[in-house]
């Protein structure tokens, strides 16, 4: 009787192991969303926390991570995701309300208590290989009373020194202000649209070097055509192994997952 | 290969085991924080009322969605504290430890050891009802024995059985 199901067993195990036609994606990077994916239950750290970005970084084939920038009262750059600090951690409110001194006591709502981290503290240099960072800039709606892009251009300055050529820098700048500042800098800059319609009109007043879009708001002759336009396109809200399938067959420059091991699977089958 | 005569061996310790009072076979699902596993999970009561239970099964997500087989093997040791007042209902404190892998890519294979405490419950003579529910520490490893991850690991069960 044992040995009867042993076989079976066996017989699933060579059945399931048995190679599909393999697909060349080396042309998609995969890059782990708020570094370990927000909607991943099998994730073993908080989104853009230190422990994640580590984490993520050290797989050879994860191509870099993106991160949600934020900036706190006094002008500090933070990496959270949310809004406010409310559901996810033991603080309430937004970033921008706090100091970065009120901040450093506050930790994500998990066993560990990883806490929200700094920017500055992320070590990009423990990344295996060369890496891509992907910044979302999210200024929330608090009135700061330094000037923004300042504060970000001193931010940006320090990281490019210190991490180029290694990491290559990809800056979100879903304001108006923000882009045009960060194209006259020379920044590599996105933005976040919705369409390839929104895309070609976001081209007629920004000369971007590339759009984030959810993976089902483009469809494969989209993602190419913006390609002949010399843009770059990452697709982010990648969760299930089938939308991982879908989004690699459109062959963007990016995917932004959620749950990277699931994607390298999928990449290398 | 070291996969076929785990399996084997595994199922022929309990076969010749000599001190075998009752033994179950039974398919539980594993709702486990690295992934879920359908599992077959065999139990034997030995030596008064200590429990060996051990399980082979397959990541569903990582298996049979993408084709790449991810095998868990587990093994843990209890006691049966009902053993003096029911023969149908089984409550076993166990601790246990389990043994998964799976090739992440040509360069990449990941392996996992975890430890956990929890319990067994089971129901019923020949056909029986098991749950189980466990809480520990795991660890993430690479093919050059780095620790990618350490973190805190959990697995509820939840199955159907036949007692031999």
């Amino acid at each position: 009787m044992y040995f009867r199901i042993a076989y079976i067993l066996l017989s699933v195990g060579t059945l399931v192991s048995c190679s599909k036609a393999t697909q060349n994606y080396n042309d998609v990077q995969i890059l782990g969303h708020v570094a370990s994916g927000l909607y991943n239950p099998n994730q073993f750290f908080p989104e853009n926390s230190l422990e994640a970005v580590e984490y993520v970084l050290s797989f050879p084939e994860v191509a870099g991570v993106e991160l949600d920038l934020q900036l706190s009262e006094d002008g500090e750059a933070w990496l959270f995701h949310d809004p406010t600090l409310d559901e996810k951690t033991t603080g309430s409110g937004a970033i921008c309300e706090h100091t970065s001194e009120e901040l450093s006591q506050i930790h994500y709502t998990t066993i560990n208590k990883e806490g929200i981290a700094r920017l500055s503290e992320v070590d990009f240099s423990r990344a295996v290989g060369s890496k891509v960072v992907f910044l979302d800039i999210k200024l929330g709606n608090c009135l700061p009373d330094f000037n923004v892009f300042d504060r970000l251009k001193t931010t940006i300055d320090a990281l490019q020194t210190a991490y180029t050529p290694g990491v290559e820098f990809i800056y979100i700048a879903n304001y108006d202000s923000l882009t045009t500042a960060f194209l006259n800098e020379g920044y590599t800059t996105y933005r976040d649209v919705t369409s390839y319609d929104g895309a070609l009109n976001m081209l007629a007043n920004y000369d971007v070097d590339g759009f984030y879009l959810r993976h089902y708001q483009l469809d494969k002759d989209q993602v190419e055509a913006l390609q002949l336009l010399g843009k770059a396109v990452a697709l982010f809200e990648i969760r299930s192994p089938f939308t991982i399938r879908d989004a690699l067959e459109k062959h963007p420059d990016y995917l932004l997952v959620e749950d990277v091991k699931s994607a390298i699977v999928e990449k290398y089958n | 290969m070291r996969i076929i005569g785990f399996v084997l061996c595994w199922f022929s310790a309990f076969s010749f085991s000599q001190e075998r009072k009752k033994t179950s076979i039974s398919f539980v699902y594993q709702l486990a924080k690295v992934e879920s596993f359908p599992s077959i999970q065999v139990n034997g009561q030995f030596w008064n009322a200590a429990i060996f239970d051990s399980s082979v099964g397959v990541g569903l997500r990582t298996t049979f969605l993408q084709g790449r087989l991810f095998p868990q093997f587990s093994a843990g040791l209890g006691y049966n504290v009902l053993h003096s007042m029911s023969k149908k209902l089984q409550l076993s404190p166990m601790v246990m430890s389990r043994l998964s892998g799976f090739r992440l890519s040509p360069q990449t294979r990941l392996n996992y050891i975890e430890g956990m405490g929890g319990y067994t419950l089971s129901y019923g003579e020949r056909v029986i009802l098991v749950h189980s529910a466990f809480f520990g520490k795991g660890g993430e490893w690479n093919q050059n024995n780095e620790l990618l991850a350490s973190f805190w690991t959990y697995s509820v069960n939840l199955g159907i059985g036949y007692v031999f």
